[in-house]
This record gives C-alpha cells, structure tokens and sequence, in this order.
C-alpha cells in the first residue's frame, strides 16, 4: 500500500506520510519509497527514513538509520542534527551506542541553537548539568529563555525553575510563576503542579484556594493520560 | 430503559429515522424549502456522568453529563431540528471509568454508563477521542460493539467471538487503521438518513429528506501516549489526505451536509500527516460544513479567550470560525454544550448551508449568576446502580494495617506515611527492570518520596490515615498527586546530589547558640525526597550548609562509591525536573511508566494486604548527624501528637509549646539532636 504514495518527488507531507506508514504501520513498502528517495538526495527522506530505521529495534537497521540522519545532518538538515544529538545524549540502545555528552553537545551546536528551540533546550540542559563541559548556568538560561520564547512548555518550565531557584538569573519567584503559567496553559504537567502547589500555600500571584489546587491536580493527571513525547 | 420519555422534544428527528430508507430514491425536496439545523457536541466529557468527585466522595455541580443533558433537552425544544454529537474522551476519565473497565470489567451484554446515557439522550454519532484507547483496544472493542480486526498486544484480554453490546448510535473514526489488515479500525464514516422539519416556499410546515455525513478524527500521537496496547497493532493516517479521500466519497452518496468530528485543537503549523492538532487545516479541505472539535479541554468561540491557538490567523474566535469554517470545541466534563446553527436551502434537490446565517456558541452549565443548570434527573436515575457500585469501589478496603501512617513527625524520621510509597515504587521498577531492561538488571533498585502535606496550613494538613482497614480512596491521602511513576538511573555522585537538595528541607543549626533555633526551612515538605530501605544508609549532617550535609552514604554496608549506578523510582514531576534537583533534567529517565505511582501503590496494598508497622512503617534510612546543641532546635505539627512519634519509634523529641500562637491547631516540639 505504501508503494502507492512513491512519487518522482514526495512533498514533506507525503514524506511524513510515507514514515507513519513504514513505523507504526510496519509497512516494508512504504520504507523502501522512503529509501528509494533518500537515495536520491531528498533530505526529508533520509531524515524519515533514518527516524523509522531507529525504531526497529534492530542493530544493523538502526546503524543504517544513523547513516541516514548524518547524510541528511550533512545537507544542514537541523531535525536530523536533533535526532543525532538526542541519540548520543541519551544513547542508542537499538544501535548499540552508549551516552557521548561532547558529541551529543557537537550536534545541537551545529544545529543552530541561536534559531532552533529543540537545540537551545537540550544545550541548556547540557550547559545546566555540566554533561562534557563545566556546567554554566548563565549560558543555560539564556538557552532556555530562547526555547521559551519559541513556545516550548519544557523550557518554559525549566526557565521557571531559574527563576524560583536563582541559579543563572536573580531569583524572581514572580518571573517564575509566569513561567510556570505560561507552561501549564501548553498542558505541561510539571509546571502544572507547580501552580497547584503554589494554590495549595497561596502565592503573591496565586492566591490560595483548595478548589484551584485541585483543579490543577486533576489537570495534571489529565495531561499525564497524554504525555508529550520528550521536544 | 426509556427513562428520558418525558422530554417530548427529544429526538424529534430521531422519531422519524427510517422514513427515508423505504425508497431506494428519495423524492427530490421542493427548490426553496427552508430549514434550521443546530448540529449539538459534547466533548471530552470522561466519564464525568454525574457531578459528582469520587475521591472526594463529594458533588461537584461544576461538571457532569447529567446537567448538560438539561441543555441538551433546552436545546431541542428551541431548534426545530437537532442532531447530537459527542467528540470523544468520553470512557475514561473518573473512578466510574476505571471501575468499568478494570475493577469489574464490563460484561459482554452490557453498555458502558456513559454510552447508556447517551443511548437515552439519543446522540446521532460520536467520534473517538485519544483516551479512548487508554484501556487497550480489546476493551474499546468491546464497549464499541466491534470486533477490531487486529494482532493484540500480548498482554490484552482477547476479543469476544461475537460484537459486545455496545452504543446503539455509529462511533466512526477515519485515521487509525489495523497494521494486520490496513483497514480502519471503525467505520470511517456514515451517513445518516434524516427527515427534518422545514418550511415550504409556500411557507408551510413540511417534512423533508435529508443526508448527514459524518467522519471523525483522532490525535495521531495516540501511537506515543498510549504505545503499550498500539505498538505494533496499529497505525495512523494523515488527517486531510483522508477527509481529501473520504469527503467527496460521502458527497457521492449523497450527503448533504458533512461534519467533520475532530479530537483535536488548532494549528497553524505547516500541516503534516503525523501532527497532533490538524484542524486548522482541516477546515480547508472542500466539502465541509462543520467541525466539532475537541481535546484541548478549552472553549470556543470564545471572545476572551489568550489561547495562543485561539488567536491565529484566520481563527474567528468571537463568532467560531476556522478559516470560514463554523467550529466549536465545547470545554470538557461536561461543563458545556457546543451549538452550530444552521440554515439550509433546497435548491436542484439539494440542500445546502446559506452560511450567511449560521451561529456558532458554546452553552456553559454554569449560569450569569454563578449557580448552575439542574441536572436531568433521569440521567442520575438511568446509570444509579454503576454510580453506588463505584461508590462502593472507592470505599472498598484493599488491605489492613497495623499501625497509623502518619506525617506529623516526617521531618524528624517517622516514615510510616512515607515506606510503603517507597516499596510499592521499588517493587514495581525491579520487575519492571527483571522484565523489560535485561541491561540494566545487576543495578541495585531504589525509592525516594517525600511527604505531601506537613502542617503548612495547620494542623489538620498532614497525612493521617488510622490503622486499620485502608480503601482506595486513602492511597489518595498517601500519594496526593496523580503523578505517573518515573525511574531514573543515577550514580552514587547524583544520588548524593539529590539528597541534599532534599535536604535544603532543613535551615542550617548552630550548635552554640543558646536561642531556639527553628529545624525546618521554608523548604517544601514536598521537596523533602527520601530513602526508607532497610539496605541502604546516610546522615543529615544539619550543623553544615545546603550542599555538603549528607553524609556517610552505605548500601548493603559498604560506602556508596561516587561512580556506583542505581535505578532509583520517583515520579515524572521529579524525574523532568519538578524541585530544581540536579540532574534531574529529563535526561536520566528509563522507566516513563503509564501507571501512577497512586495506582502502584493501590496494587501493592492489595497484594501485600496486611501492614505491619514492623515490616512497613519503621525503615529510616536516614538519621541526623549526632550533636549537642546549646539551645532548643523546634519545629511544628499539630497539637497532642506526641505519642504517635514515640509508637513510631522517635525518642528524641518533647513537646515545647503546647500552642504556637498561630490559631492553626499546631504546637512546637523540640528535637534532641544529640540523641
């Protein structure tokens, strides 16, 4: 069935289509058209292609898989610098590769962390925890702070917690709350809770009240039934 | 079961179904015949039937089916023709649900409560939401009345031989198919064969045929949230390929009118097949009249909405337009009843929309003055049985226990409202692990929690469930938040990390001061994370500042090497970063489990069933550092309790003021650090 969407030049669309149907639809047709036009340089297919081969839980598919994220890295495709950024972060126990923070951190630097959110966020991250370099909690602010302005709740929320913490920025437990706030209305369930603590003790923006606290509450277990797939 | 008879109005058009199916041709309606339409949705109701919070054992007049069907029945004596749509979310979502689906599994012969009541109040079709497949899909097989054609997860019940009773009104879904034979798993659309009241160019009251195409959506990210039942067995579809693929084909039969039922908000991304809120895009594709949406638990229209999907561009979200398409989304819980209405013209023996008049609003239960609708009463009376059953259910005693879990004395090391946590946490990862993560199985498995109420608002706010018999509505007492159980691996170094951030729980002392010192810092209770195990050891060394205080780490007797590894179990908010510890940023989970630490709690009393306090209550793995102080070191906790920390095994504390002075119920103890 797969084999009916290969075109001479699959749009993006058509590309995100091909991938649904060759991962969770495990269908060898629609990879081989994934692959087909990966090979002919389309760097959507190759990032596609590299994604769904990841995820077969199989060594040698998901070296391949990595092959194809580097050809399409390789053409500035910076979904493809995430995707091999993320795999060294947190290892690729499909491709039998362990955690490399340096790697991981090369690939997020190239993947432009002064325009992308996913590669601020996770630089932050590495810049907060010191993962291959000393740990420089300014710098990790400053990413944070851009990937929130991007409109990513994770940083947001992580923006929130240099606010309430003090670590990188001056401790403003105000700053903080609107961050949390503005994390909570994108259903991100930490900084959910946040706000249902802060209901809980009462806060200079959140005044306190049992029934908000367990509005959030029951908003937290609501987003937990639907949990964002890690940015 | 026809309760709902006193409603005349009901179902006017569902009285007349049938009429149409006895011709193979209809007869063309009269060129200027005109009728009004109001297409009605509910959404993301789960499973809130009645208002009415279960573990509160309580009403909540701000949500519940049983008071929008008063709107419902409103709604139906006011428009001459209605049709009724849910949008899904609509089976899981409140005690009622999970006792359904998993304390008393629903018989093959019954309807689930909250399909009964939609029977009664005659819906027309409804969609299928993303939390539709939180129970596996041989349960949504057969509360649906399908049989899913489909190789099952190998932990799913199978699917009855024969179709299970389920709603008598269509549920379609066009975007989810089976990996076994690429077929959507329900229909992907229907039409319904309507005849509706109009009025004749003569204008005369007539009668007249109409069409209704129906075709839904759900989430595509279904396949991450809910991987552990639709890896594998399932897959999705691109949104507006198919409404592409299917809206003509419902044209070509004829439809008339097509609805588009859509779980899902607004987007106005570059549209792609696998994104998670498609709609705005939707709203593009030729062909149809409607969308009912949902998911985002929000309203719409709504003027005053900050929504950041409400306000893009092309979205009217004062009169409930999408790129010119009329939408609502009608909030969730049964909070709101979604109204588009619309006037439709024959012309050429075809309807259709003189968009010119159509009106979009979202009806709220609650009204101006702040009081509420009543509710239909025989929606309470329809689903009485099921509502005392889970009543029951919440109150059922699920184990016994010997002594008292309380957290009047937490901070100075009771954990008998704090062990059992601890051990249902590392119980559940080390089979978890045993089963799932063989790289992972020579790591010693441990717990953290902390306590979730410690007297901040007085002396009734601790944890304090007596001994005796526990039911489930107490293992809300001891896990206070819904939170999901999380597992982190993490080495001796961060391990130590965390437990000092845990830690800044407690102010810095020191020993030669005279006045009385306060214990506790401003520090959260909740912050305070620890270890109740029997194989592992440390100190909290109070006379040193935050950050260099724990101390003398041991498991199983020897002293925790910095790069030792362990596979400790905590909780997403802590897991992603909830408390600021370090290291503790997202990037060392390896168990995200589905579950809630509440839920593994619950199946852990269950199976261990009695509690000792010997066996259950009395581990402390931690101990403060030895000193003698020369003044007082205090904290608070409620008034008279002095005798449960010394059942608990703390000989170290006195009472110092038997009133604080705050009018909260709380008295001062004194703690004796040297001992």
């Amino acid at each position: 069935m797969g084999a009916s969407f290969a075109t001479q030049s699959p749009t993006t669309a058509e590309i995100d289509r091909l991938r649904m149907y060759a991962d969770a639809g495990r269908d060898n047709a629609a990879l081989d058209a994934l692959l087909a036009a990966a090979r002919t340089g389309n760097v959507d297919a190759q990032r596609a292609a590299g994604e769904a081969l990841l995820n077969l839980a199989d060594q040698a598919r998901a070296t391949e898989g990595i092959m194809w994220l580097t050809r399409a890295a390789a053409q500035n495709d910076t979904r493809a610098m995430i995707m091999l950024g993320k795999a060294w972060l947190f290892g690729s126990s499909a491709a039998g590769r362990a955690p490399d923070a340096r790697a991981a951190r090369a690939w997020f630097e190239r993947a432009r962390p002064d325009s992308n959110a996913q590669a601020a966020y996770y630089l932050g991250i590495m810049e907060k925890g010191g993962y291959g370099e000393p740990a420089n909690a300014v710098n990790a602010v400053a990413h944070f702070r851009f990937a929130a302005q991007q409109n990513m709740p994770e940083a947001m929320f992580l923006l929130g917690n240099a606010y309430a913490s003090g670590e990188g920025v001056d401790v403003d437990p105000r700053e903080a709350m609107r961050w949390y706030l503005r994390a909570a209305s994108l259903e991100n369930p930490q900084a959910t809770q946040e706000l249902a603590n802060a209901f809980a003790r009462g806060d200079t923006l959140l005044p306190q009240s049992d029934f908000q606290a367990e509005q959030m509450r029951r908003a937290v277990e609501h987003a937990l039934r639907h949990p964002k797939a890690a940015p | 079961m026809k309760r709902f008879l006193p409603f005349p109005l009901v179902a006017s058009l569902a009285l007349l179904v049938g009429c149409s199916t006895i011709g193979e041709h209809r007869a063309a309606v009269a060129d200027g015949t005109r009728a009004e339409i109001a297409l009605l949705e509910t959404t993301d109701l789960h499973t809130n039937v009645m208002s009415y919070d279960y573990f509160r054992l309580a009403e909540d007049k701000s949500v519940g089916f049983e008071r929008v069907a008063t709107l419902i029945a409103q709604a139906r004596k006011q428009f001459a023709n209605t049709l009724l749509f849910d949008n899904g979310d609509t089976i899981q979502g409140t005690a009622l649900s999970d006792y359904q689906a998993q304390v008393n599994p629903l018989a093959c012969d019954q309807v689930l409560a909250m399909y009964k009541v939609m029977n009664e109040l005659k819906y027309d079709a409804g969609g299928i939401g993303n939390h539709e497949f939180n129970y596996g899909l041989s349960f949504l097989s057969r509360v649906t009345g399908n049989r899913f054609n489909v190789n099952l997860a190998a932990t799913e019940k199978p699917i009855p031989a024969a179709p299970c009773a389920g709603p008598n009104f269509p549920l379609v879904l066009a975007n989810v198919l089976s990996v076994k034979d690429r077929q959507p798993l329900f229909k992907p659309y229907v039409i319904l064969d309507r005849t509706i009241k109009a009025v004749g160019i003569d204008g005369k009251p007539t009668t007249a045929p109409i069409k209704v195409g129906v075709i839904a959506f759900t989430p595509p990210k279904i396949l991450d949230w809910d991987k552990r039942w639709l890896s594998g067995v399932v897959y999705t579809d691109g949104i507006k390929e198919l409404a592409e693929k299917y809206v003509p084909e419902m044209r070509a039969k004829g439809a008339d009118l097509v609805v588009a039922i859509s779980h899902g908000g607004l987007d106005a991304g570059p549209y792609t097949p696998s994104m998670e809120n498609a709609n705005w895009h939707l709203a593009t594709v030729p062909g149809i009249d409607a969308m009912l949406i949902g998911h985002s638990h929000q309203l719409f229209p709504n003027a005053a909405s900050t929504m950041p999907q409400f306000n893009l561009p092309g979205v009217d979200k004062v009169k409930g337009f999408v790129n010119g398409m009329p939408t609502v989304m009608a909030n969730f819980w049964g909070k709101s009843l979604g109204v588009i209405q619309m006037s439709v013209v024959a012309k050429d023996g075809k309807w259709s929309v003189d968009k010119s008049k159509t009106v979009v609003e979202a009806r709220s239960i609650q009204n101006a003055d702040k009081t509420f609708v009543e509710p239909m009463p025989a929606v309470a009376a329809s689903i009485a049985a099921e509502h005392q059953a889970t009543i029951a259910y919440v109150k059922t005693p699920i184990g016994r226990s010997d002594f008292p879990m309380t957290s009047y004395f937490v901070d100075v090391g009771d954990t008998s409202a704090i062990q059992i946590v601890n051990e249902a946490q590392a119980d559940y990862v080390a089979k978890y692990v045993k089963a799932n993560l063989p790289q992972y199985a020579t790591l010693p498995v441990l717990s953290t929690a902390s306590p979730f109420k410690t007297g901040f608002a007085g002396g009734g706010d601790f944890t304090d469930i007596a001994a005796g018999d526990m039911a489930i509505n107490n293992a809300a007492d001891l896990y206070l938040f819904p939170n999901t159980l999380y597992a982190v691996k993490v080495t001796g170094a961060g391990l130590k990390d965390w437990l000092e951030a845990a830690a800044r729980r407690f102010r810095q002392i020191d020993p030669a001061l005279t006045a009385e010192q306060s214990l506790t810092s401003t520090a959260p209770g909740y912050t305070f994370d620890m270890i109740t195990s029997r194989d592992f050891s440390y100190e909290i060394d109070v006379t040193q500042g935050n950050g260099n205080r724990v101390k003398n780490l041991m498991y199983k007797g020897a002293p925790v090497s910095p790069t030792a590894e362990f596979i400790v179990a905590t909780n997403n908010y802590r897991a992603n970063g909830g408390g600021n510890f370090p290291g503790l940023d997202g990037t060392k989970t390896v168990i995200a489990s589905p579950d809630t630490n509440r839920d593994v709690l619950i199946e852990f009393i269950k199976t261990t069933k009695n509690l000792t306090r010997k066996e259950h209550g009395s581990d402390r793995s931690w101990r403060f550092t030895k000193v003698t102080t020369a003044g007082p070191i205090t904290f608070k906790s409620a008034v008279g309790k002095l005798p449960l920390a010394a059942a608990a095994g703390i000989n170290n504390v006195s009472l110092f003021k038997a009133d604080d002075g705050s009018g909260k119920g709380l008295s001062v103890y004194q703690v004796d650090l040297s001992k």
